[in-house]
Parts: structure tokens; C-alpha cells; sequence
């Protein structure tokens, strides 16, 4: 099972890299699906040495996040990722990088140090082995000849091993493109559909068990897969009167999925939802 | 022990924000207080509880938008609201002053709950450790607009609510609200200087909680009895010394805070006790 993973074409030419502290390294998995995370690439943010590849962090996440407004200030790495949480990801070392990823990062040149591609971050929750997922960046959608292409969801499912989770939580926007990458662990729990305590209302909360096959399925194995209910209804990502009407039910104790991805067409993106089966 | 707070519970009640997921795993009965009983508990995701949400939103922007660290909405829902639980104590809209209520932009309803305090710890990996993500009241922006003493008794409830071994958080070394947390004993620290954060003069600390230590900074705030004598003293603006002190660190040289600043005119010190290993 391991070998898809560590022959996926996505990863292929990466390092792993994973950031945490070493009080929290103890209940991490640092040979997430047989890959090995090389010492210097496991990085502890309270060193001043890490700081030139944090900041190159941020750039991902700016560079993934900040036209959708919601890029992280250095302290909310620092105090709601880099010490109560983990990050996990894949990176290329400077002096391999294209001129287009150089400029994409803004890396000068005289680093020589690994510049993260990809990453995932989650923090633990008071359920034990629940975790909530908190940011996916990837470059491979700004440098598409670069053949990056799934690095996003590969990320995701090696740093859930790595970060040993057993089941996963995540929020997003209903009208989000990560959908479509959430959407490939299997069908998602409904657990909000309407979100005001979130910055955009318009967001969904989700979650899924974070199985063997689930993530095989989400990095493309093609021999995990699983059974998905039928859509019963198709919600627009704009449509917020029907988001609180689910949202509703949802409080009155009906329990709802996502079984499948969304589709867009020229009235917008609907997303499938169903009734979770008993 | 909570004799001195008898005007608190009097004029608010302790309230609990927490998910069906999360509200199962509390200490429902902290230091003998039933909170069931005697305050109130939300759920965040609720849209009946939109308000009293949007109340802890300008909370929180009160008392660190001009540090320019106001947490943003998406940050305390999935930081603050899905992994963890949020506790403080709430007063009635009609008890509290006019001034009071235009600041935090309180409607008409006299009835409506109004968060007064909050502490918001984020779970870590490292089993009973949780970072602390925010401690605020309303008295430390507006003086006299709320009891005294909230946020101390937040934080104290608090730790028993979330059964919290280890504690971590990061502080300005200037703050003024380092003696809340040097009260409750001494805070090992563990970065001195920290590039990552968006200030670089925070500090990092860690702290083990020891349940008679918390009572008697309840009712005996100040230096903590188990706090060591101090091996010198640490001008806080002297960049130097906070760079130097973050280098032994890192070599493995151990600083404890144990006590409370003394401020002089313009100069803070802080009392350290330095410890080589042998």
C-alpha cells in the first residue's frame, strides 16, 4: 500500500518536510507510509535558523490564500500552527527551482535551502485522534507546466498519516475548489451548512474517518475507492436561503452528507448533499 | 478561595461555548462551581447563538485590534471554536453602563448575554498540553466596565474546564499581563527572541499546572510560592540580551520566569532565574 504513495509522480522529484516542536514530535508519525522525513527537513519554528524557510511559508500561503483574503499574519502561524499543531509538506531545494518558481517565491540568490510546494497544517482537537484541518497550499496550480498536478490532495493524505488522526474535521467555503480535493477521502459528514461563527457564513463544516482508505483514495490509488450514495439535492454555492434551511434540519438532528464532488456549468457550482445513510 | 470573586459571580455568569463533539470531554464542575448550574452553555455553531458570538468577536477586537492581532473570524472558528472550547464569564446588556455598551456595539435587547471575558486554549499533540490562544477582559480596555478579577478566574476555571497538565502561550515581554500567568508558577521559557511571530520580542514559555498553584494565585495572586529565586534581573528592551538569551537556549541553557515585571519610569525588568544543566 505504501508503494503507490511513494511512487507517486507528484512527489517524485520533492523532499518531505515536516514542522513541528519537539514536545510534539513524540506522537507524530515520522515515516508517514514507509517515506522518510530527513532530519534537517524535520524543522523546529522556535530556532532562529528556521526563520528564512517560515518565511518562505508564508509566501505559499500568500500566494495560495491572499486573493481570497484570508492569508495568515506571522502570529497566526506562529500561535495557531507552528506550536499547538504541525505542518507537513514538500518542498525543492533553491537551486533546483525554474525561474518562474523563483520569482513566484521571491528566493534571493544566496538561499540555498529547501522552498516549500506544498503544504498541509492541522491541530489536534479535545477528542482524542480528532484534528482539524486548518490550510492546504499547493504550488501546483500557479506553475501548471511544472506537472504538479495532485500534489495538493497527495499532501493531504501523507500529513493526516503523519499527524496519526483517526478522524478529520475541516471548514471550507461551499463555492471552494479544496472541495474538490476533501471530497476525494470519501463521502464528507455535514456538520454545519450555514457558518456564521466563521468569517464567511457561507461555509460548510465537514468530516470524515481518516482510514487506511481514505487516504489512498485521496493521493489516486485506484484499488481504494467507495461506495457513494446518490445525491438528493443539489445546493448552489450562492444560495444562501436554502444553506440555512439545511443548516436547520442539521440543528434539528437530521444528519447529512456530501457524497460526491461538486460540478460546475455556466448557473454556477452546486454541490451534491444526501441523507446520511443509518 | 473564591471568596474574593464573590462580586463576580454575583453580577455575571460563567458561560461555555463548545461543539456536540467537544462538550462530552469537559470537567463540567471546576473548583466546585457547577457551570451548568450557574452559567450557561452555547453551541458556536448554533445560529440562534449568531449574536452572542458576534458580542465575542468585538471582544476581542477591543483588546488586541490595537496590537494589530485581532483574531480573525475564520481563525476562531477553526482555532478556537472546533478544536477546543471557548470560557469566560457574561453579564446581562442591561447591567452594564451605556459607555459600555456603545464600545462593544451591545443592541437594544437588555437581556441579551454579553461576553465580558474569554480564554481560549488550542489543544496540543503533547497529551494534557494546550496553548494558550487568547485571555481577555473586558476591564483591561475599559476599566471599571466589568468586576475585577475575570480574567483570572476565567483562565483558573478555565484550565480546570480543559483539564490542562502543561500550558504554553506566547507574551510580549512588555505586556502587562505577564503577572497572570506568573501568578499560577514559574514559566520555563523557551523562546527568548522569536522571528517567526510577528512581533519578534515575544517570548514563548511553558508551564506545568499544579492544581493547589492555581487556587493560590486565585486567592493570593503575585509571585508564585513554587517559583525559584531570580539569578538576575532582564531589561525587556534591551534586543541584545533577549538575542543572546535565545542563542543559550538553543544550546540548551534553561530560563525561567518567576515572577512579575517591576517597572521603573520607562525601564521593565523580569525576574529570571538562568539554570545549566549539568
Amino acid at each position: 500500500m505504501s508503494a503507490f504513495i511513494q511512487q507517486h509522480s507528484a512527489i517524485q522529484r520533492l523532499e518531505p518536510f515536516l514542522i513541528a516542536i519537539p514536545q510534539n514530535r513524540w506522537n507524530l508519525d515520522l515515516e508517514p507510509f514507509g517515506l522518510s522525513i530527513p532530519a534537517s527537513n524535520i524543522i523546529d519554528p522556535t530556532r532562529l535558523s528556521s526563520e528564512p524557510f517560515l518565511s518562505l511559508l508564508q509566501t505559499l500561503d500568500a500566494r495560495t490564500f491572499g486573493p481570497e483574503g484570508m492569508p495568515m499574519d506571522r502570529w497566526v502561524f506562529y500561535d495557531c500552527c507552528y506550536m499547538p499543531g504541525a505542518i507537513f509538506g514538500f518542498g525543492l531545494r533553491a537551486c533546483d527551482l525554474s525561474e518562474d518558481a523563483r520569482q513566484l517565491f521571491g528566493v534571493s540568490t544566496d538561499y540555498e535551502g529547501l522552498v516549500p510546494y506544498a503544504m498541509y497544517i492541522a491541530i489536534p482537537m479535545v477528542p482524542e485522534g480528532a484534528w482539524m484541518g486548518h490550510n492546504l497550499a499547493s504550488i501546483g496550480p500557479m506553475l501548471p507546466e511544472e506537472g504538479f498536478n495532485g500534489l495538493g490532495s497527495v499532501t493531504k493524505a501523507i500529513a493526516l498519516r503523519c499527524f496519526q488522526a483517526e478522524r478529520f474535521y475541516g471548514a471550507t467555503q461551499w463555492s471552494s475548489k479544496a472541495l474538490y480535493v476533501h471530497i476525494k477521502f470519501g463521502p464528507l459528514d455535514l456538520l454545519t451548512a450555514y457558518t456564521p461563527a466563521h468569517s464567511t457564513p457561507e461555509t460548510l463544516t465537514y468530516a470524515f474517518e481518516a482510514s487506511e482508505r481514505s487516504l489512498l483514495s485521496a493521493a489516486g490509488d485506484p484499488t481504494a475507492h467507495f461506495d457513494r450514495p446518490e445525491p438528493e439535492q443539489w445546493v448552489e454555492a450562492s444560495d444562501v436561503e436554502t444553506m440555512i434551511k439545511l443548516q436547520d434540519r442539521i440543528e434539528a438532528g437530521e444528519q447529512f452528507m456530501i457524497p460526491t464532488r461538486p460540478r460546475r456549468d455556466e448557473t454556477g457550482v452546486w454541490v451534491p448533499v444526501c441523507k446520511k445513510p443509518s | 478561595m473564591l471568596t474574593h470573586y464573590r462580586r463576580a459571580f454575583e453580577q455575571c455568569q460563567p458561560y461555555v461555548l463548545t461543539t456536540q463533539q467537544v462538550a462530552p470531554l469537559l470537567e463540567w464542575e471546576p473548583l466546585g462551581i457547577d457551570i451548568r448550574g450557574q452559567g450557561f452553555v452555547l453551541d458556536p455553531q448554533a445560529r440562534s447563538n449568531e449574536k452572542f458570538v458576534r458580542l465575542l468577536r468585538n471582544l476581542d477586537q477591543m483588546s488586541f485590534g490595537t496590537l494589530g492581532m485581532a483574531m480573525p473570524q475564520w481563525v476562531f472558528y477553526d482555532c478556537g471554536v472546533m478544536p477546543s472550547a471557548i470560557f469566560g464569564f457574561a453579564g446581562p446588556a442591561g447591567s452594564l453602563e451605556p459607555w459600555v455598551r456603545r464600545a462593544l456595539q451591545v443592541d437594544d435587547d437588555e437581556d441579551q448575554p454579553v461576553p465580558l471575558s474569554s480564554f481560549i486554549a488550542i489543544p496540543m499533540p503533547e497529551k494534557g498540553a494546550w496553548f494558550t490562544h487568547t485571555l481577555c477582559s473586558l476591564t483591561q480596555v475599559c476599566a471599571g466596565a466589568a468586576p475585577e478579577g475575570l480574567a483570572s478566574l476565567s483562565l483558573a476555571l478555565g484550565l480546570r474546564m480543559l483539564k490542562v497538565e502543561t500550558l504554553y502561550g506566547t507574551i510580549q515581554w512588555r505586556s502587562d499581563r505577564m503577572s497572570r500567568f506568573t501568578s499560577l508558577g514559574p514559566l520555563e521559557v523557551i523562546t527568548a527572541y522569536t522571528p517567526a511571530h510577528s512581533m519578534k520580542r515575544t517570548l514563548t514559555w511553558r508551564l506545568p499546572i499544579r492544581r493547589n498553584q492555581v487556587e493560590a494565585a486565585l486567592s493570593n495572586p503575585g509571585v508564585s510560592p513554587a517559583a525559584p529565586p531570580a539569578t538576575h534581573m532582564l531589561d525587556v528592551d534591551d534586543v541584545d540580551a533577549l538575542l543572546a538569551m535565545q542563542e543559550e537556549l538553543e544550546a540548551g541553557i534553561r530560563y525561567s520566569i518567576v515572577g512579575p515585571p517591576v517597572r521603573r519610569g520607562s525601564i521593565v525588568q523580569i525576574p529570571l532565574c538562568r539554570q545549566v544543566n549539568p
